[in-house]
């Protein structure tokens, strides 16, 4: 019996198949909830996935992020209000579109090329996954050090605003997973005494926190109502796909590439490759003073971009356990837990649980088009669920959630701390994604540096002697200076140059 | 709410001392040089070094030290902050002695109201959902929810 055979026979199995079905209508039910992101989504499924078997619960979080990530659209489109942050490029856009009387070709676009981005991302997960897994098995400490802190770095660097703020945030993740008795010399570390600390911070509640309690104490300080209904969707959403596939095809593909690769970097996810892929859209195109008027070709860019985002993350996570995006840093903590630690060893001794992984990202997109289809056509009761109604149940749900890990009420008082702490970081411009990159990747970077300074005796230049690690070691460090680059770069750019040439 | 960078900066560096001085006295692996306190120490550098650039970057862009974010200026705005947070303390103290189904039926029907919902209907939502979450959770998920007082 070989591998890939095994896959199809733990996926396809009457219990997996109907938690992805669930999973997607919750998926699509938060996606489409403006204030409810995807990563909320899959931190409100993460204490249910707990009880699940391991191939389960990756169905389970893989639909629901897919379907999460589409879902987002639908507001975007007709009420001007972004789902999830991905949606947020091209919300504008897609309203237009909606005012234009476009809302059904808007909205059909939307869909296809979601799920035709969401594919792509899934075929260079299937190509890239195992051939860099093969490459990652000679890796030793000094190069699983590096890729942590690469790791670590993008997360900061890419889309912030304020690279201090995301190293902010960054740092207080790895302090966080400092705490416990889980570190080198196994001594209780600044635990204070309690019992409950010395087993460390759990990833989950503090997630829950982080994700799903502050986005509730936002909504409770913000008393937004929805600003009006959305109209029904009527029309057909098929009849375009074919025409807007010729025309825009080369949009799409460069979408998919953009969204991929940009998944694949540690810490930046679907927000950003929605927000590149459209800037990129409007760069290249023929037509660029269209963009922002309800014109459909930026839609197609971005949309397939934040879906194919999604199948990029899961590259680096799989294959070395460091998470593309917030919500694989969720998976990863998810997969530890069940006892399937990401890693290369995984492709060797596991091929079916990997396959079984691709399997599933392939059938989450195929569900995409009719489920998305139904969401669509419900758009409206959807979007009339009362937020004074929705809040106090999700509070509901955290709560029960973070107590379920380890049934334990200290649970709920992590995600409290942790909720309160997201919240003040957002208010005041701190980003909590790299927060808990930090704490997810904190103890693979103390452990790795911890025995590569043992190995080396102390000598930092050890860090540089294997090929792969120099290679890493010095891409890191160019990341650290690129800012600096960039300013001598655009001060040697803005000073008049001699001799005529200029900077691009 | 928008607090001034260089007093974050300062909270930053404060912290970063903190961490860097009591990491100082953790002990090392049994014969090697590193152990648990190295770690620690080099993320408290990371901090306090991001604490002074806040700090000396707030202090050129000094507006006072709190600039009110529009919803601070609600007085309602922070009534129903306070009051999530004093519902969640309500329930980490009260869930135990009193049990999960009152306590979350407390939690549900305060936050809705608290929200602009009508009586009844959060009478009617916070029992049914509390209802759904206990039996799913506790006799599917077989979560040992806090049976208190009244249990099904």
């Amino acid at each position: 019996m070989n591998a890939i055979g095994q896959a199809f026979e733990l996926v396809l199995r009457w219990d997996v198949l109907s938690v992805m079905v669930l999973a997607s209508a919750f998926g699509l039910f938060v996606g489409a909830t403006p204030g409810l992101t995807a990563t909320m989504a899959i931190a409100l499924l993460v204490p249910i996935t707990f009880f699940m078997e391991p191939i389960p619960a990756i169905g389970a979080m893989v639909t629901c992020s897919a379907m999460a990530i589409f879902a987002g659209d639908i507001p975007a489109a007709l009420l001007r209000i972004p789902g999830t942050p991905a949606s947020a490029a091209y919300a504008d856009e897609a309203y237009a579109m909606t005012r234009n009387g476009q809302a059904e070709l808007g909205l059909g676009a939307n869909l296809f090329f979601s799920a035709l981005g969401g594919l792509f991302g899934t075929a260079i997960l299937i190509v890239a996954a195992p051939w860099l897994a093969e490459a990652a098995l000679k890796f030793s400490s000094f190069e699983y050090f590096w890729l942590a802190l690469l790791g670590l770095t993008c997360g900061v660097f890419i889309g912030a605003t304020n690279p201090v703020k995301g190293l902010v945030s960054l740092f207080i993740g790895l302090l966080v997973s400092t705490v416990g008795l889980n570190n080198p010399a196994g001594v209780p570390r600044f635990t204070f005494g309690d019992v409950d600390l010395m087993g460390g911070i759990e990833f989950i509640p503090a997630m829950i926190g982080f994700f799903a309690v502050s986005e509730v104490l936002r909504a409770v300080v913000a008393d937004i109502r929805l600003a009006g209904v959305p109209q029904l969707i009527r029309g057909s959403l098929f009849q375009d796909w074919g025409r807007l596939f010729v025309q825009y095809w080369p949009q799409q593909l460069r979408g998919n590439i953009v969204g991929t690769i940009i998944g694949a970097l540690p810490g930046a996810g679907a927000d950003i490759a929605a927000w590149v892929s459209y800037a990129v859209s409007k760069r290249f195109s023929k037509t660029p003073e269209k963009f922002g008027t309800g014109h459909v070709e930026g839609i197609i860019e971005s949309t397939s971009s934040n879906n194919a985002a999604l199948g990029g993350a899961w590259v680096p996570a799989l294959v070395f356990g460091i998470p593309g995006d917030s919500i694989t840093a969720v998976v990863i903590g998810v997969l530890y837990m069940k006892g399937m630690n990401p890693g290369p060893t995984m492709f060797l001794n596991n091929p079916q649980n990997i396959y079984a992984v691709f399997i599933i990202f392939i059938l989450a997109n195929l569900l995409m088009i009719p489920f998305g289809w139904a969401a669509i056509k419900g758009a409206k009761e959807i979007l009339r669920v009362p937020r004074h109604i929705l809040m106090p149940c999700i509070l509901i749900f955290c709560i029960v959630g973070a107590f379920a890990v380890n049934n334990s009420v200290f649970g709920v008082v992590v995600m409290l701390a942790f909720g309160v702490l997201g919240f003040v970081m957002e208010e005041n411009g701190i980003p909590v994604a790299p927060a808990i990159l930090g704490i997810v990747l904190g103890s693979m970077v103390e452990e790795n540096f911890v025995t590569s300074m043992i190995k080396a005796n102390g000598d930092l230049a050890a860090f540089f002697e294997r090929p792969i690690a120099a290679g890493l070691g010095i891409l890191t460090i160019l990341v650290w200076l690129s800012p600096l680059i960039l300013f001598l770069w655009r001060r040697r750019g803005s000073a008049p140059l001699p001799g005529g040439s200029s900077a691009p | 709410m928008r607090l001034n960078d260089a007093v974050i900066g300062g909270l930053l560096l404060a912290l970063a001392v903190a961490v860097f001085l009591s990491a100082r006295t953790l002990p090392d692996v049994p014969g090697q040089r590193y152990g648990a306190a190295v770690f620690p120490m080099l993320v408290a550098c990371g901090l306090g070094g991001c604490g002074l650039a806040l700090t000396l970057a707030g202090l050129r862009h000094w507006e006072g030290a709190v600039t009110p974010a529009p919803w601070m200026r609600s007085p309602a705005a922070w009534g129903r902050l306070s009051a999530t947070l004093l519902l969640i303390l309500f329930y980490i103290a009260a869930a135990e002695p009193l049990g999960f189904l009152p306590v979350a039926f407390v939690v549900l029907f305060a936050l809705i109201v608290l929200l602009g919902g009508r009586w009844w209907v959060a009478a009617l939502v916070a029992a049914l959902v509390a209802l759904v979450v206990a039996k799913s959770f506790g006799s599917l998920l077989l979560v040992p929810l806090p049976r208190g007082l009244l249990w099904l």
